[in-house]
């Protein structure tokens, strides 16, 4: 982005009409000769962050002028009982619509965020995505063909103790595999028309697979 | 098959004289090829067409039946057979459990082991609990071209 920051707080101003006098009549010219101004302002009116920050601006008015009304209606009771001294009423402080400071800021906060956000999100968007943006967060070693079972980790050389929880549909559970320098793999199988025909109450059966070290036979 | 042997076993075990309540091993030791000669299963194997479509046997297709044995295990005592490649399978009965009905399930706690004398083991532990009847196999061998299934089986008295 190459406008000035304060450029860029006028054009926020503007896309939530904040903006008056000669101040937004400056930002309306920006945005009509400036390609880039009239992007963000743009982009800022047609986010729904934009409109969020609008409405509590719109809110935080509205609440403030509500409590004026309160504070003097409260001030003009007390009057009556002549506890304001020379009939003057104080009122907080009030920040004036319009003004950079106070619900602008906030608007203009809050219209960075946005602006960040689209253009992280046209870059992303638009960008090649490499392999590891594809990669699963989390993987685990199986089998080389895929087929239900339960890899377990190589071993290191030191530690080898690699517990596993394998109920094969309650037949048969692998309570616990220990292979120094080995990979190990738990395959379930199904035992289907032979189980049956044993009247095996458990249909499924595994297979510990222990790889054997290179060059050992 | 399985169920067969095990009544045989029950049967031998009852004639030797009088009844010991110890649960019965049944281990088969398989040699799996593959081989472009297309396949061939041992007729002792009859269970296995049904298992070599599912990975790891879906790897081999020639299956041979080098040996058997039905061992009796009593709980803690641990038994050892020698492998046809030098290696010892050691099996130890833990414990027997029975779950309740309506689904009585006896329960076989076992713990094996495959060693070699001043090696490394090939299998330090393998702790299995398995229902009666209910066989599992240890793979991965590597034996005269192809790999050794070890077959477990346990069955009542």
């Amino acid at each position: 982005m190459t406008l000035p920051r304060e450029t860029v707080l006028d054009l926020m101003g503007l896309a939530d009409g904040m903006l008056e006098g000669d101040a937004k009549a400056k930002a309306e010219q920006l945005v009509a000769s400036n390609e880039e101004a009239r992007l963000l302002v743009d982009t800022l009116r047609a986010s729904p962050v934009g409109d969020w920050v609008r409405e509590s601006t719109d809110r935080q008015a509205s609440a403030a002028v509500a409590g004026v009304a309160d504070s003097v209606m409260a001030r003009l009771a007390a009057d009556a009982s002549g506890a304001v001294e020379g009939g003057v009423v104080r009122m907080a402080p009030w920040v004036r619509r319009g003004s950079r400071r106070g619900p602008a800021v906030v608007a203009g906060v809050g219209a960075a965020l946005v602006l960040a956000a689209s253009i992280a999100l046209y870059v992303r968007s638009g960008s090649q995505r490499s392999d590891e943006e594809l990669a699963p967060v989390a993987s685990v070693a199986v089998p080389p063909v895929g087929v239900p079972s339960v890899a377990l980790p190589a071993p290191s050389a030191s530690a080898s103790q690699a517990e596993a929880k394998t109920a094969a549909a309650g037949g048969v559970e692998v309570n616990a595999v220990e292979a120094p320098s080995r990979a190990v793999s738990v395959f379930r199988i199904p035992m289907g028309a032979a189980a049956a025909a044993a009247n095996a109450p458990h249909p499924s059966s595994v297979v510990i697979w222990v790889e054997e070290d290179t060059g050992t036979k | 098959m399985a169920f067969a042997l095990a009544c045989a076993s029950v049967a031998s075990l009852a004639s030797a004289g009088p009844a010991k309540s110890v649960p019965t091993l049944e281990i088969r030791v398989i040699h799996a090829t593959q081989s472009d000669g297309g396949a061939a299963i041992d007729a002792d194997l009859r269970d296995l067409p049904q298992l070599t479509r599912d990975q790891p046997f879906v790897r081999y297709n020639v299956y041979k039946l080098l040996a058997r044995k039905l061992q009796a295990l009593e709980e803690g005592k641990p038994e050892a057979y020698g492998l046809v490649n030098g290696r010892t399978l050691q099996v130890t009965l833990v414990d027997v459990t029975t779950t309740s009905a309506p689904h009585p399930d006896r329960r076989y706690h076992i713990r094996a082991a495959i060693g070699e004398p001043g090696k490394q083991a090939f299998l330090k532990l393998l702790e299995v609990t398995a229902s009666e009847g209910q066989p599992f196999f240890v793979g991965g061998q590597t034996y005269e071209g192809g790999t050794l299934f070890l077959e477990l089986v346990l069955y009542g008295t």
